[in-house]
């Protein structure tokens, strides 16, 4: 008995006692509940997106035992998705009614052909490759959001060509992104944050994902995670302007901020020079150069600078 | 062993270390105190789990506790289980007799910790809802009067009154005509 339950005497202290004897926890349910605080923990961390978190949660939330009624589940889903077309229908017609059901469609289903289908009519009127490379990081996220839809209804079939697909959305955004890199540097390294930061985020959701997924489907997952790597993604751009400054090549830190400018009325950038960088000899300030570096955090970083002049 | 000033200054910076060692250390406390109110381990746990979420939520909103984590966190269970009771009333609360811990294993003994643990959910059960919590916390999870004020949100003064006055309609509860006390 504690001090304090031995201070109410006879059978009330004994009752009191009793109090303190409760059902032993299941390990399995404390471990889980401790992966999915930390998980949303590090979602907010790293803000990725809500709603992809907030699925991945709730099917690990699903995985232990726990009764789940697939069947029932995938009616219950098929009759919200007439239910809201039908009310899409009657509010703005066929088409756009079809368009919408389908947003929610999964391989296997009636409308994901419509679903894929519109993702590459989309693609075919962009004419822009700014917008090209931020479609194929959407369609790769809707791809990821299929796969934890499908992994919540225990479906695995399909998975590795969903993540055939999300790899294939990635590396098309990496092209996209270089061709940006080529017409507009400043461009694509405001764009290539962006592009890097998703795939931070998906990396990590992939990461998570791995180690739950069931076996079949692991390959297929590590090989996404290992093609959605932001540092295996750098985007490489050549510069060509004037040198404004050198940095110092002895700082502290073994990084020299060099400014070029781009001229034709652009502005004045700044490029990293590490220490594994290569610069030509006698490039000096006022010279005409060609910078060969990749982006990296909204950065250029100088792989190597070689004088550009006519004649060079 | 951090105390609550480190344990929150890192749970802001939502380092993966610091919010184990704060789920480590708070769970298990967590989930006996909502277990004996819900009597469902399954539920017991879902309640912890998302009073952890709103852990979280608060921290994000830049609210969340600023010095007393444990009470913060009972306070949030204790608001949980209230919503969960406003639309599924309790009919009993759950002491299983099956879980009783002492190793005597006498037929008499077990019979008579049946008895207790009868009783007392009985008794518990018509207390006021303050008292009972205040009876939970003090007994059950060996909170200090300032910790259960905190987590009741009430003054230290409120939480003796609730106390004496559940133990005693507890007393004449349990006790009532077999066994009159001095």
């Amino acid at each position: 008995m504690t001090k304090r339950t031995r201070e109410v005497d006879g059978r009330l202290g004994a009752g009191l006692e009793r109090l303190r004897e409760v059902p032993a926890r299941d390990p399995k349910l404390v471990e889980k509940g401790r992966r999915l605080f930390l998980l949303e923990a590090k979602a907010i961390r790293g803000n990725l997106p809500a709603p992809l978190v907030h699925r991945v949660k709730k099917w690990i939330d699903g995985i232990l035992p726990r009764e789940i009624v697939f069947v029932n589940r995938r009616f219950a889903s098929l009759t919200a998705l007439v239910i809201v077309a039908t009310v899409v229908t009657l509010l703005f017609g066929t088409a756009v009614a079809t368009a919408y059901a389908s947003r929610r469609a999964l391989p296997g289903g009636a409308l994901y052909l419509v679903k894929t289908g519109l993702e590459r009519a989309q693609l075919t009127l962009s004419s822009d490759a700014s917008r090209e490379t931020r479609l194929h990081l959407t369609f790769a996220e809707n791809r990821l959001d299929e796969l934890v839809n499908m992994l919540e209804r225990g479906w695995t079939e399909g998975a590795s060509s969903l993540m055939e697909q999300f790899e294939g959305h990635i590396g098309a955004a990496i092209e996209k992104l270089g061709a940006v890199a080529a017409r507009n540097p400043i461009e694509a390294r405001a764009l290539s944050a962006e592009v890097m930061e998703a795939l931070g985020q998906y990396s990590q959701i992939l990461g998570e994902l791995y180690s739950i997924v069931p076996d079949a489907v692991q390959p297929a997952v590590a090989k996404a995670l290992d093609a959605s790597q932001p540092s295996r993604n750098l985007p490489e751009v050549d510069l060509l302007g004037t040198v404004v400054s050198i940095g110092d090549p002895d700082s502290q830190d073994g990084l020299a901020i060099w400014e070029i400018d781009l001229g034709h009325g652009s502005r004045v950038v700044s490029v990293i020079v590490t220490e594994q960088g290569f610069i030509a000899d006698g490039v000096e300030v006022g010279d005409q150069v060609k910078v060969e570096a990749f982006i990296l955090d909204d950065a250029f970083v100088a792989v190597e600078i070689h004088p550009a002049g006519p004649g060079r | 062993m951090l105390d609550d000033r480190a344990l929150l200054s890192g749970a802001r910076r939502y380092e993966e270390e610091i919010l184990g060692e704060i789920y480590d250390r708070c769970s298990p406390s967590l989930y006996r105190y909502a277990v004996r109110q819900l009597g469902e381990p399954d539920l017991a746990e879902e309640c912890v789990a998302d009073t952890f979420s709103r852990f979280l939520g608060a921290l994000r909103a830049g609210g969340g506790p600023r010095k007393h984590l444990k009470s913060y966190l009972y306070r949030v269970a204790h608001n949980w289980i209230v919503d969960f009771r406003r639309s599924h009333p309790a009919t009993e609360l759950v002491l299983d007799p099956e879980v009783a811990s002492s190793d005597d294993a006498r037929p008499g003994k077990i019979l008579q910790d049946q008895l207790d643990i009868e009783s007392m959910n009985k008794a518990l059960l018509q207390l006021t809802s303050d008292q009972r919590q205040v009876i939970l916390l003090k007994y059950g999870e060996d909170l200090s009067n300032r910790e259960i004020a905190a987590v009741l949100d009430k003054t230290q003064g409120a939480v003796k009154a609730l106390q004496h006055r559940g133990l005693a309609a507890l007393k004449r509860l349990m006790i009532g005509q077999e066994q009159p006390y001095d």
